[in-house]
């Protein structure tokens, strides 16, 4: 018996030898998702854009939800828009890694097929589309606040880690669901509670004391404080935190790739 | 050299309620055993040497399809051991990969990374799969727009067009029109000739004699028989045989006998006694071939015949209970295993009256032998009861009396066609008639 990190690291090798075959993948994920469609690519952006106009209004509007004093901003849009964009990244990565695995089962059993870069691909397609998101939400930055703090080059430490943590729960979700179908149905269910009692809507503060841990073990209230902390406070962000969120992302990440190496042998049995 | 070792290999399969306890046992939170068991594959050991063809056959269900996924590692075995040298491609189903929304063009760059090649290797082959796939401008239309035999081409122009050491072949060429099905043989010939090794799971039993070097028989996860192709395909044709028995319903046919056979004393008739091989011999004894012999125009026993000469084959049978609808026949095969003819009475025209228990029959068959490439040729004769449709096998010889044909003419292929040959010449350049 090897030792994990052994084979964790041949695992991620053999992902990086294929690298050819992901890039492929990742484009025919993104084109599959808009190919045939009129507005194309547009639809990445106007998805977002509707939530964000919708929840405004629900929340700023009808509500009366003001950002507090010390967020960095006085828009409610922006400040949504810069916490939702990690959440939805996370989001979909995730609900569309759970199925991938049957929907390519054809793949999977008929041709000597690396299953485990199929979450991946679905992730860097997810990339691809937060980096969209990520580029508006910048020009309304400048645009708005007419300046850009230092700390936004934390932001593609808080990102990477986020992508290891997202494709960690993909890949066990992705394994999982190949054997039970309601994976996916409980992960909608999950996703929906974690979407709420992640400070998105509010900020953190807003939590009740005692049920603050929620939010101390939530990485992705971490990665959201994060973005905010370095796109609208323009503050440091707790390094303490960050550290804790380093080590909890890498032992997801490789936690979930050394299970879905060993489950994805009885993949061909079940499928 | 070794292509293919394969030691004791075993593979289970468990079958569970439901997939939580699949789960639950995977992960070792269930309390002990949760599944039935199911044995696909149980200690098949066999090897197959770099350059050679071996044909897999069986019946549905008798795990073929499963020991080729294991060859091609996209399965793991549960016990014994497989070795496989070399790259492998493996075509278990076509198109497995193809997007229906892409171009053709698309799927044949993404089929290659699936099967390990990289944008800058595809494009050298791409030339290639595009001239066998003939599906011109289509190649930039989505694959939805293409006729299924169009599909069919591009994939598999593309499984073959990767290179591989050792090429996997499922059912593929079952699907597609003739011209499909001469085309992939045709490749298959090629990549075979030219030192790939290659193994094919497959129903059709004439391209496993044709084609294989070397053949094995499986049921119920076993290998019933390993070797010479024509061997392994008699043993499967006796194996469908002793399977069906039991199960046909014969509905008597409407043929009414011929007055052509003559009730003849036992010991005026001629009786053909002597059965010099048997190579495989089946069937439900209700009755017995007594013997067969190949005869000259005096009615003299011969070993070899010529080409143009009237031989005329004998074959003896006795009845062991009253049987209805009677058929003696025969088939010949060249020293290939490849059926050239086969008749019968009932075929040929002239069925046999009902039998009674303890009659014997001889039937001969005169024919004017055409012009066959010469070389060693044998008759497996048989008899049977029911129609020509629905008949059940009372007593087949494989390959009972072998015999050489010669010809006094040179003879290229199976067989000589004569034919009127007349031929047009034009003039040569500059010189206009008249």
């Amino acid at each position: 018996m090897l030792a994990p990190w052994v084979i964790f690291s041949n695992f991620l090798r053999k992902i990086y030898i294929q690298r050819s075959l992901i890039r492929n993948f990742v484009v025919r994920d993104l084109r599959t998702r808009y190919i045939g469609s009129f507005m194309g690519f547009f639809w990445s952006v106007i998805h977002p854009i509707v939530l964000l106009v919708s929840y405004t209004f629900v929340f700023s509007v009808i509500f009366g939800v003001r950002p507090r004093p010390d967020a960095g901003t006085t828009s409610f849009p922006l400040f949504l828009f810069c916490s939702i964009l990690p959440w939805l990244f996370f989001q979909d990565t995730l609900q569309r890694s759970s199925t991938i695995v049957i929907e390519n089962a054809n793949l999977v059993t008929k041709t000597l097929f690396p299953s485990e870069i199929l979450p991946l691909s679905v992730m860097l397609a997810g990339v691809v589309n937060h980096l969209i998101g990520f580029a508006i939400l910048l020009c309304i930055l400048i645009f708005t606040l007419g300046k850009i703090s230092v700390f936004i080059l934390l932001i593609p430490v808080y990102f990477v880690l986020l992508m290891l943590f997202t494709l960690g729960l993909s890949w066990f979700v992705a394994g999982l669901n190949v054997f039970v179908r309601d994976v996916s149905q409980i992960l909608s269910v999950v996703l929906t509670f974690w979407f709420w009692f992640t400070p998105i809507f509010y900020s953190t503060d807003r939590f009740p004391a005692g049920m603050r841990f929620l939010v101390h073990w939530n990485p992705l209230a971490q990665v959201v404080a994060g973005y905010r902390d370095c796109l609208l406070r323009m503050s440091m962000p707790d390094m303490g935190i960050l550290a804790i969120l380093g080590v909890a992302s890498l032992l997801v990440f490789a936690g979930g790739g050394i299970f879905f190496r060993v489950i994805k042998r009885e993949f061909v049995d079940v499928l | 050299m070794r292509a293919i070792q394969v030691q004791n290999l075993s593979k289970r399969y468990r079958i569970y309620r439901s997939p939580w306890d699949k789960l639950r046992e995977a992960t070792g939170l269930g309390p002990g055993k949760l599944h039935r068991e199911f044995w696909a594959l149980k200690d098949i050991s066999f090897s197959l040497d770099s350059g050679r063809t071996l044909g897999i056959i069986g019946q549905n269900g008798s795990g073929k399809s499963t020991l080729l996924q294991i060859l091609a590692g996209i399965m793991l075995q549960t016990g014994g051991d497989c070795f496989v040298s070399g790259k492998v491609s493996a075509l278990l189903e076509l198109g497995s990969g193809f997007n229906p929304e892409f171009t053709g063009r698309e799927n044949v760059f993404m089929n290659g990374a699936i099967l390990g090649l990289d944008t800058r290797q595809m494009e050298k082959r791409f030339d290639d799969i595009a001239a066998f796939a003939e599906i011109g401008n289509f190649m930039d239309q989505p694959v939805k727009t293409y006729s299924s035999g169009m599909f069919m081409r591009l994939a598999f122009a593309v499984a073959v067009n990767v290179d591989p050491d050792i090429l996997l072949v499922d059912e593929a060429l079952a699907v597609g029109d003739l011209i499909f099905q001469h085309r992939c043989m045709h490749r298959m010939n090629h990549l075979r000739d030219g030192g790939k090794t290659i193994v094919l799971v497959t129903h059709d039993l004439d391209a496993v004699t044709k084609f294989c070097d070397q053949a094995l028989l499986l049921d119920g996860g076993r290998i019933l028989e390993n070797g010479k192709p024509d061997l392994v395909v008699q043993k499967y044709h006796a194996l469908i045989f002793e399977r069906e028995r039991g199960r046909i319903d014969f509905s008597r046919s409407n043929e009414s006998p011929d007055r052509s056979s003559l009730f003849t004393p036992a010991d005026k008739m001629p009786i053909a006694r002597s059965i010099p091989n048997i190579d495989h011999r089946f069937g439900s004894k209700e009755a017995s071939i007594l013997g067969v012999e190949l005869l000259d125009e005096q009615g003299n026993p011969v070993a070899e015949a010529f080409t143009g000469q009237i031989i005329t084959i004998r074959i003896s049978a006795q009845f062991h209970c009253e049987i209805d609808q009677p058929i003696l026949g025969y088939t010949l095969r060249n020293r290939l295993g490849i059926e050239i003819s086969a008749s019968n009475t009932t075929f040929a025209g002239y069925p046999l009256p009902p039998a009674q228990k303890g009659q014997i029959c001889t039937t001969d068959f005169s024919i004017r032998l055409p012009a066959l490439a010469v070389g060693s040729y044998a008759l497996s004769p048989a008899v049977a009861k029911g129609s020509l449709l629905q008949h059940d096998m009372c007593d087949w010889i494989d390959n009972a009396l072998v015999f050489t044909i010669r010809s006094q003419d040179l003879i290229y292929g199976m067989l000589r066609l004569d034919a009127d040959v007349r031929s047009y010449i034009s003039c040569a350049e500059g010189q206009n008639p008249g």
